[in-house]
């Protein structure tokens, strides 16, 4: 194999087969509710970003008072419901299938740190709605941040960082991590359900 | 109007402590859940 180009490509093509990244067809048991809550979870992150954009071009000055900005103030507080709701469904429903099984352990973990991450993205969220609730929630989080010594690094009274944390580097994460996630499936194939005792697994 | 500004009620038993609106929440994924596994996707015309 010649350059380093060409061996990132092999790699590539070798680790993501061009096609399973787009299937259309599935496994019967993938017919069924249960194995949309990734799918209903991954539109309410695509109602986020896009009314996020929204909020991030006119600013608070717009948000807290227009009309407007009132109904995308509450499209992206309720996309976040939406979006841990679902999240949460999907994370029980792989739970209870074991959906690490099967060479899966790479798709498991991403869902996993994409959940606490997106924690992190909601919490610095609440903190950026300027009003007096994000000073509330800002003012009592501070000494949790200072009681495990990340006080310093990570100041929940500093607008600025943490407006910067919302809007641009744990989103960027959560999206990065949601990729992996997805190619991560794409690559394996969806977990098949549990069989019955005594069968193989 | 601010989002949260209103107290919500809250459920007190033990040592469990938790507002109506997120019990509320709790039961409708739960419920979600239920319907999700208990109902059948019905299927289209072509049987796609």
């Amino acid at each position: 194999m010649g350059n380093l180009t060409a061996r990132l490509r092999s790699r590539l093509v070798d680790a993501l087969p061009p096609d399973q990244l787009l299937p259309d067809t599935q496994p019967e048991y993938v017919r069924s509710y249960v194995y949309m809550f990734g799918a209903t979870t991954l539109a309410s992150f695509g109602l986020l970003v896009v009314s996020g954009i929204v909020l991030a071009l006119f600013g608070p000055g717009w948000w807290h008072v227009s009309r407007v900005g009132r109904f995308f103030n509450s499209v992206h507080f309720w996309s976040v419901q939406a979006f841990f709701f679902f999240m949460v469904l999907h994370l029980w429903a792989q739970f209870f299938m074991a959906a690490w099984r099967g060479g899966r352990g790479l798709t498991w973990l991403s869902g996993a740190v994409t959940f606490i991450v997106s924690i992190g993205a909601a919490f610095t969220g609440y903190l950026s709605q300027q009003n007096f609730a994000s000073q509330w929630i800002a003012v009592q989080g501070k000494d949790a941040m200072n009681a495990v010594g990340i006080g310093a690094y990570f100041n929940l009274l500093n607008f600025g960082q943490m407006y910067t944390y919302h809007v641009f580097l744990l989103p960027a994460a959560v999206a990065a991590l949601t990729t992996l996630h997805l190619l991560q499936v794409r690559r394996r194939g969806v977990v098949p359900p549990v069989p019955p005792r005594g069968v193989g697994r | 109007m601010v989002v949260g500004s209103q107290l919500a009620h809250y459920v007190h038993y033990g040592i469990l402590l938790i507002s109506v609106p997120n019990l509320v929440v709790i039961g409708l994924m739960i419920a979600a859940f239920v319907l999700a596994v208990a109902l059948r996707l019905p299927r289209s015309k072509d049987g796609e």
